[in-house]
């Protein structure tokens, strides 16, 4: 059986994903696994958010499509029975049983089920089944991704020995049980730059520890020729995080926020007498 | 490979701009169309490995987005389906050349269109001569071999004869205009070939500067290609540093640390880099000593005043007596001087690779300082050492590739189906108007000027001196143009009033969509896109550049994919017509047809198949070329000089410029004999100016058009325009948050954009990824002017109505645009829209035909 692997770390939303998609679907009809798709609807999308914020600002980047969940809830509460699991795991709406109720649409924690108001139905990524079943190697949306962003994998390579990072699942706590993988979502981190305001330089090699305090989880990184670090994929929280370095007072920041994302700005140390 | 799938679709094979396709069609209609995608049978690739690591071109080609969403492009309302004449346009009675851009068009049919132009073009042979013709092209046309505008457009216009107007290679201004006068490399107007500079890099490149490029979307040919490369020398362990008024598309992916730098200050923070190497000694003096002249007061050429070394500028010794420190730098450049410092040291300790050729650094006030600066700091670490590389954001990363017998486009070289023809007669007109100069040669001649050429092949034919009218020619009085282009040139109000001009007799305008200068056209002329016509191509070849190297090689049959939309024709065909009504005979096409024509230029290729076979398979690749020895460009010069001398009087780098000198002596403010920072004067340096409008304007390329193709595109647009309370799509301008709540502005506010060249208006995005002081809006939205009169506010949202057409300098006649200073206030759309009813109703707009 296989999926899609998203990698959000590597996309750079040129939207060929969504195009292939609209262009495999629009004004195509591919009853009975989907009716034409219409104008406006992202069966795959790129999420956008910024974070951080000044020379250390992020833009993170993450696609979202129908999740075809083990637990789908758009299954759940159709009061039609359009809605079916595959053999091969992929979740398909019937697009001549549909009423277009909606029920799926507002169940659906990813916003990934769009209302077609011409057709009177409701419509979703296909995994592009019509063309699977013709033996298509991969669904138009991976074929168009230039950056690998996009995979089409065996379920049976998503473990720790064949995966470059941790599998995830988008919105666990859903417990839709999504089909669909992740590696590298994007998570809060922390930066900032460490300079001397007295010499005008930037310190390389300064040490800084971020310690949640709650958890007590560490993370430790050091600064490069400019000064800066991140501290990348920390767990939200409030935090204590601590500079120094070897001649100069350290400094140590409590109670830092960091349920999001944050750039610290410059840390300024100053030599010791 | 054109392959029955069983339910009625085949598939065929084309390349577009965006790249290669595959293309299933079932009746006539296009059901999809995808990358093209090799079956790995059938490819026997290269490969790249460094420290156990390996790239490896991917099988499925790169297509950009506009690409994808052809369907869309190809049946888009706005096709030219038929013969289009401007109604109160009458070749034999009032032709109201001040309608143009106000009247609408009426369909009529090729027999009345050709009939039209045969008895035009013998009038304007008969009453005024061939230099009357004005013909001229866009930029980026439909891509191919056969239908190209170095093609077929100038075989038929070199034949007839005609002013060409020009473009100059504004896409990299300031490097034809300074780098050449450093490095020579006069035919490729300042850009070094990337030969094997993939490999280079990923082998021994530790730092990667990107200096105002952006390879990921530099929009064109085969630039999303770049993602896998960097992410492979992401996983090498490069280092990135971003300079760039904008955290632009590359930055961002490669996780760069980002230098906020004001725009137009780059030679001073070049300047302060190679202080901080003078001073500490992290420069290769043994290498400028043999290299390069002019770096210092002992290699000076002969005549050369004293204290007119680059060192002695650097360190305030010669006349200006500035000391170019980090903090110097910091103060116009934005940057802290101790990053300043530390970028200065981070280079001087690793072999970097400069990533700068391009760039919207280029086509600003006083560029050629910029590029002079980036070419004199290159010396300094070594240039065409094992890792010290000039890369550029197009075209410039080439890994083992075999260009032999290449087929074009090759770029912006004359070849095409003339290659292939038994004769090719030069232009019998000698007359000839850089685009920049369109407007003053109309209104004001006559005009003189230097230069402005696309190809210079040295520096005399640089500053060749240019009059208009020429000697013996007559002004031009009949337009000819290939596509549309109008969102390209800076202050574009200058265009239209000069297309009004009654001097301005007839223009055509040939195109396969109604847009922007078609507007302003008295004939609009059907044209197939690459869809509806055969032709035979390399995805991205721009051989001299050595585009697609970063691929697989491979050549497309563009096979025919579907019937031409509605009435349009070839440009081809239309020119073979005009030539037997206007009695040559065969000469434009020598009893050839488009089939015959691609058969030979078939037979140059080395594709060992039977032309049938290939036409029927649709594509060929290339196996990977067998011993293989990567030998980059520069290493020749690094390794001997005095055997591979570059091409300038003295062979050296000139950093000190003997030609700049021997032109303008040592004094010249706007370019002395070696690299200096001038403050720009459209720039902040400008008090007065900064007063009225404090925001610099940032052009970065549009992401999700082809310059100005594709704005009408839904499945693009849908991503990127902020649609107003009215439902408009406004084009997007981007601000810093400080910027925008200086302003009481947010998210999705719409806005005037202006300064005393124009206005339009704008959706307001508010983003980190903007230094302050800077504003993101970009060229290319269709002009949708709300009042007839050239000037009026433009709805579209075009940066263009807002830029400058001066001169770089007393040395350059073309591309500055980039230095552009604008305010932002928020809009009342309300009074806009009760005040221009008609034009909010779309009366003007560049696309609108029925007037």
């Amino acid at each position: 059986m296989k999926t899609i692997l998203v990698d959000p770390s590597l996309c750079i939303q040129c939207t060929n994903c969504q195009i292939s998609c609209k262009d495999e679907h629009t004004d195509n009809d591919w009853t009975p696994i989907a009716a034409p798709q219409a104008k406006g609807q992202f069966w795959i999308r790129i999420d956008e958010r910024e974070t951080g914020s000044g020379s250390r600002m992020r833009l993170e980047r993450t696609p979202v499509l129908c999740q075809h969940c083990e637990n789908a809830p758009c299954i759940a509460v159709c009061p039609n029975n359009a809605i079916y699991t595959r053999p091969d795991g992929i979740v398909i709406i019937d697009p001549v049983a549909c009423k277009g109720c909606g029920t799926c649409r507002a169940a659906c924690p990813y916003d990934a089920v769009f209302e077609n108001p011409q057709l009177g139905i409701s419509q979703k990524c296909t995994m592009c089944a019509h063309l699977l079943d013709e033996g298509w190697d991969a669904p138009r949306c991976v074929r168009g991704c230039p950056t690998d962003a996009l995979q089409y994998v065996d379920v049976e390579s998503l473990n720790q020995r064949d995966l470059p990072a941790p599998l995830e699942r988008l919105m666990p706590d859903e417990e839709t049980n999504p089909r669909v993988a992740y590696i590298r979502t994007h998570k809060p981190f922390v930066a900032g730059g460490v300079i001397s305001p007295k010499e005008g330089k930037a310190l390389d090699g300064a040490c800084v520890t971020a310690t949640h305090q709650v958890t007590g989880s560490i993370y430790r990184t050091q600064t490069d020729t400019y000064g800066d670090f991140a501290v990348n994929a920390i767990e939200p929280g409030f935090y204590t995080i601590e500079v120094m370095i070897d001649g100069y007072y350290p400094r140590v920041f409590t109670d830092y926020d960091l349920r999001e994302a944050k750039n610290m700005g410059e840390v300024r140390l100053y030599p010791k007498a | 490979m054109t392959e029955k799938r069983g339910t009625g679709i085949e598939r065929k094979t084309t390349c577009t701009t965006a790249g290669a396709l595959f293309v299933d069609v079932e009746d006539d209609r296009i059901v999809r169309l995808q990358p093209m995608h090799f079956d790995p049978e059938e490819v026997q690739s290269w490969n790249i490995e460094v420290n156990g690591k390996t790239y490896k071109p991917p099988l499925t080609q790169p297509l950009l987005p506009w690409g994808t969403a052809s369907k869309q492009i190809i049946y888009s309302e706005n096709r030219v389906k038929h013969p289009l004449k401007r109604v109160d346009w009458e070749p034999l009675g009032n032709r109201m050349p001040e309608n143009r851009g106000i009247s609408g068009y009426e369909r009529i049919s090729w027999d009345e269109m050709y009939d039209i132009l045969e008895r035009e073009m013998r009038r304007i042979i008969d009453t005024y001569g061939p230099s009357a013709f004005c013909w001229s092209h866009c930029a980026h046309p439909e891509w191919g071999q056969v239908h190209y505008f170095y093609s077929d457009l100038y075989r038929f216009w070199n034949m007839v004869g005609g002013t060409y107007r020009e473009f100059s290679p504004n896409s990299w201004e300031g490097w034809a205009a300074g780098a050449t006068f450093v490095w020579g490399y006069w035919p490729l107007k300042g850009l070094i070939p990337s030969t094997d500079l993939l490999q280079d890099v990923a082998e021994d490149s530790d730092l990667i500067v990107l200096w105002g490029t952006e390879p990921l979307f530099h929009n064109i040919y085969s630039g999303i290609d770049t993602a896998r490369a960097l992410k492979y020398f992401k996983d090498l362990g490069k280092s990135f540093v971003l300079i760039d008024p904008l955290y632009n598309e590359t930055g961002l992916a490669v996780d760069a640390k980002w230098l906020r730098i004001v725009p137009g200050t780059d030679a001073a923070l070049a300047a302060a880099i190679a202080h901080t190497w003078i001073v500490e000694g992290t420069y290769d003096q043994a290498y400028l000593d043999t290299h390069a002249i002019g770096f210092d007061e002992e290699h000076l050429p002969e005549g050369a005043p004293a204290n007119s070394s680059f060192k002695s500028y650097i360190l305030g010794l010669d006349k200006d007596g500035i000391e170019k420190t980090p903090a110097w730098a910091a103060e116009i450049c934005g940057i802290p001087a101790y990053t300043i410092q530390a970028l200065a040291r981070e280079w001087g300790s690793k072999p970097t690779s400069l990533w700068s050729l391009f760039s919207g650094t280029c086509r600003r006030q006083y560029a050629h300082e910029h590029t002079r600066m980036q070419a004199t700091l290159l010396a300094m670490q070594g240039l065409g050492k094992p890792g010290v590389n000039a890369v550029g954001s197009v075209l410039t990363l080439c890994g083992p590739y075999d260009a032999q017998n290449q087929i074009g486009p090759t770029g912006y070289v004359d070849g095409g189906i003339n290659v292939v023809m038994d004769n090719y007669t030069p232009n019998i007109v000698r007359q000839f108007i850089t685009f920049q100069k369109f407007n003053d040669c109309v209104k004001n001649p006559p005009q003189q000027w230097r230069g402005g050429h696309m190809d210079s092949f040295n520096a005399e034919m640089f500053w060749e001196e240019a009059t208009y009218p020429a000697k013996g020619c007559s002004p031009v009085h009949f337009i000819w143009q290939r596509g549309s282009t109008m969102t390209n040139p800076p202050d574009h109000k200058r265009d239209i009033i000069a297309y009004r001009d009654a001097s301005i007799e007839t223009i055509v305008i040939c195109a396969p969509w109604f847009d922007r200068e078609c507007r302003y056209a008295d004939l609009v002329l059907p044209i197939t896109t690459a869809f509806e016509h055969q032709d035979i191509t390399e995805p991205g070849s721009v051989a001299q550049m050595g585009a697609s190297g970063m691929g697989l090689r491979s050549a497309v049959f563009h096979q025919q994919t579907i019937k031409p939309i509605g009435e349009s024709k070839t440009d081809l065909e239309i020119f073979e017509e005009l030539s037997r009504r206007l009695g040559y005979g065969d000469t434009y096409l020598e009893g050839n047809t488009e089939e015959t024509i691609i058969r030979k230029i078939y037979d140059t290729t080395t594709i060992p198949m039977e032309y049938e076979a290939f036409k029927e398979k649709g594509y060929y690749v290339w196996p990977a070329p067998t011993n293989y020895k990567p030998n980059k460009e520069m290493k020749g010069f690094y390794e001997d000089p005095e055997a591979n001398p570059v091409d300038t009087p003295t062979g050296k780098l000139e950093i000190f410029s003997t030609q700049l000198f021997k032109k303008y002596g040592p004094d010249n403010p706007d370019i002395p004999p070696v690299p200096h920072y001038i403050p720009e004067r459209e720039g902040p340096a400008n008090a007065a100016l900064a007063e009225r409008f404090p925001l610099q304007m940032c052009m970065a390329h549009p992401k999700f058009r082809f310059h100005g193709k594709y704005n009408d595109v839904e499945w693009l647009s849908e991503n990127y325009k902020v649609y107003g309370p009215d439902g408009y799509p406004y084009e997007p301008v981007c601000l810093n948050p400080a910027d925008a709540a200086d302003r009481g502005l947010s998210d999705g506010d719409i806005v005037r954009v202006f300064n005393d060249r124009g206005s339009v208006l704008a959706g307001v995005k508010v983003t980190d990824r903007l230094t302050p002081g800077v504003a993101w809006l970009t060229y290319g939205a269709w002009n949708d002017p709300v009042d007839p009169e050239a000037g009026a506010l433009d709805r579209g949202g075009d940066g263009n109505v807002l830029t400058q057409a001066e001169p770089m300098s007393d040395h350059y006649v073309s591309g500055a645009y980039n230095s552009c200073m604008i305010e932002i206030e928020a809009a009342d759309l309300d009074a806009l829209s009760n005040r221009y009813p008609e034009g909010f109703a779309g009366a003007w707009s560049t696309w609108n035909r029925e007037g």
